[in-house]
């Protein structure tokens, strides 16, 4: 019987989920959505790209840039954490979904915070089988 | 006697998540004999966590999604143990918040997912709203919903903070109400129970001898739970592991719905205990040395052998995850079955096939 | 592998696995895992880890790869799929287990986590 009420509950209640594209999606403070580099700041000690569990970061130290492989950052801020420049931050936001892997490049002559996307070759350059 | 018919059922069924593929035997609408087929997601795993100890910490999250907190505690509980640190109480009773927030969300998807195999939708969708709750509760406290990489080796990186405290106690006490609601009907509801009582028997000497883990052996009457070993900070909370006699898949079901709210009584437990303090212990140099480390993830023990050999990459590293154990069991409880009632008891025994593979 | 020395261990060790965990699971014993390790001397280490009364206790011996162990698997059903991964994954041999658990004969490397002093085989070799 709880379970018809509940039923006839829910027919006449607002949805529980959101149209989550339409809509914003209901983020909290604090959650780890992706990384920004401040490049102010960077001093290129590759740190973070050394300590990245997944290889996801690329440090140009000639060219002045640093470079996150998107599809493969896991969010698990231990970038951070071992910056010892305070110059990576997370934010709350996810990146933008794209058609294609893409790279965000973090260089000295953006403004803070800012960075292009770059397509990467499908498969990462490497051969299809 | 009719002829033996065999069909195939999996790897894609709509039954399962995850591929596995159970080959059946018919003698008409009877299940005479089943074969286990699996491995179609086999990664590799135990190779690629030997690599490099630092980093195996975010990938043991990465072997099964549901379990991922488990897996990380009994790994960085391994290693601690290499490095023969004691983690601080904080750190213990923060893991064990989290592993029981997890219990929450496996369990809640596990009995949606029985809802959903006996062809209750409705029920189905009411788990997974009351199971949303608590993702979103995790989500706020550790940053993320699926992957909390809040455990490092010697602590946790995230702490509570006493605005978190008050979030998870608000959360807990909001969701009791609905977890009672559910588990009325889970208990109650005549169609649930004829498609569920009787159904995939598994007798406690079965049980035994398949040497099931987790809330299959539960069912069966053998009242085992690791967490009485005081891993983390279990020692210092009180709590009789739930179980039933009768075996079948409704106890199945009903173990992992008592368990939901054990799971509630001990976080409200927990958190009267933190106390300030640090959160995690530095660890020196590399790890040397053989561990096995044992916790309860929600489908039952999850077991790791760890070697390590001073180095960055370690000799061996060895993951028995519950659901191996227990799908395994699956053929001992479908011969005799009907085929209708396949559905039920495969996912009654709650398949994980990212973890039974690796 | 090193042929010239011969390693030094226990070669009768692994005659009275079954013995050893008919005991323990009579004793009240849970097979937890079976745990294949290879050392650099080219001998495997094997560990039996059982749940008894709480503690862990466990069985180990060495043997060589090329050896054939007994198996466990009647006086213990679940063992089957410990066993069979174990065969699967180091390329050991257990009596009357089949390998193919995880691994496709044929398509997949064969034991992927032996040690290997020499490269692996050039030509696609698919997971």
């Amino acid at each position: 019987m709880s379970m018809l009420s509940s039923s006839l509950k829910n027919l006449f209640s607002r949805p529980f989920t959101t149209k989550y594209p339409y809509e914003p999606a209901d983020l909290p403070p604090g959650n780890r959505g992706r990384v920004l580099w401040d490049m102010e700041k960077c001093i290129f000690c590759r740190k973070c790209e050394r300590n990245c569990p997944t290889s996801a970061i690329i440090t140009n130290k000639d060219a002045k840039t640093q470079t996150v492989i998107r599809h493969r950052c896991i969010a698990c801020n231990t970038c951070v954490e071992v910056c010892p420049t305070q110059t990576i931050s997370m934010v709350t936001e996810y990146s933008k979904p794209d058609i294609a892997p893409t790279v965000h490049v973090f260089s000295v002559d953006l403004p803070r915070h800012e960075y292009r996307v770059e397509h990467l070759p499908r498969y990462e350059g490497r051969p299809k089988d | 006697m009719g002829r033996a018919t065999t069909i195939p059922f999996g790897p894609q069924h709509a039954a399962f998540l995850e591929p596995l593929n159970v080959k059946l035997t018919l003698d008409e609408e009877t299940v005479v004999g089943a074969v286990l087929n699996q491995g179609y997601n086999h990664r590799g795993m135990e190779y690629a966590l030997s690599l490099d100890y630092r980093k195996s910490q975010y990938l043991v999250e990465r072997v099964c999604g549901i379990c991922s907190f488990h897996h990380s505690s009994a790994y960085c509980q391994g290693m601690e143990s290499l490095y023969g640190i004691e983690v601080p109480v904080r750190a213990k009773l923060i893991r064990t918040i989290m592993m029981e927030c997890q219990r929450l969300t496996s369990h809640l998807l596990a009995l949606g997912h029985i809802a959903e195999a006996v062809g209750y939708e409705n029920l189905f969708m009411q788990c997974f709203r009351e199971r949303e709750h608590v993702m979103m509760l995790v989500n706020r406290v550790s940053g993320n919903r699926v992957h909390y990489s809040m455990n490092v080796i010697g602590g946790v990186k995230r702490d509570l903070s006493p605005e978190a405290v008050k979030d998870v106690q608000a959360t807990i006490r909001d969701l009791r109400p609905r977890l009672e609601e559910l588990r009325r009907v889970f208990s109650r509801d005549s169609t649930l129970s004829k498609r569920t009582r009787g159904v995939g028997k598994l007798s406690r000497q079965a049980a035994t001898e398949w040497g099931n883990v987790g809330p299959v052996s539960r069912a069966s009457g053998i009242p085992r739970d690791i967490r009485q070993d005081g891993f983390a900070a279990y020692s210092m909370v009180e709590f009789k592991p739930v179980v039933r006699e009768e075996g079948d898949s409704y106890a199945r079901m009903m173990v992992r719905m008592d368990e939901c709210l054990q799971a509630a009584d001990i976080i409200e437990e927990c958190l009267p205990l933190l106390e300030d303090g640090p959160v995690a212990v530095q660890v020196k140099g590399h790890p040397k040395g053989e561990t096995f480390s044992r916790v309860e993830a929600p489908r039952g023990e999850l077991f790791y052998y760890i070697r390590a050999k001073g180095t960055l990459g370690l000799e061996r590293i060895k993951l028995r995850t519950p659901a191996l154990m227990n799908v395994a069991s699956l053929l001992a409880m479908l011969p005799g079955c009907q085929l209708a009632d396949v559905p039920t008891i495969t996912v009654s025994v709650d398949p994980c096939i990212c973890c039974t593979d690796r | 592998m090193n042929e010239t020395a011969v390693p030094d261990f226990d070669r009768e060790a692994h005659r009275s696995v079954r013995e050893r965990t008919r005991e323990m699971i009579e004793a009240g014993g849970r097979l937890i895992a079976i745990v294949a390790r290879e050392n650099d001397d080219g001998t495997m280490e094997m560990i039996y880890a059982f749940d008894r009364e709480q503690r862990m206790e466990d069985i180990r011996f060495l043997i060589l790869p090329e050896w054939e162990i007994d198996s466990v698997a009647d006086l213990y059903k679940g063992a089957l799929t410990l066993e069979r991964e174990v065969v699967d994954l180091f390329g050991l041999h257990i009596k009357g287990v089949p390998p193919g658990i995880f691994l496709v004969e044929g398509k997949s490397p064969v034991a992927p986590l032996r040690k290997r002093k020499a490269p692996a085989p050039e030509g696609d070799v698919h997971g």
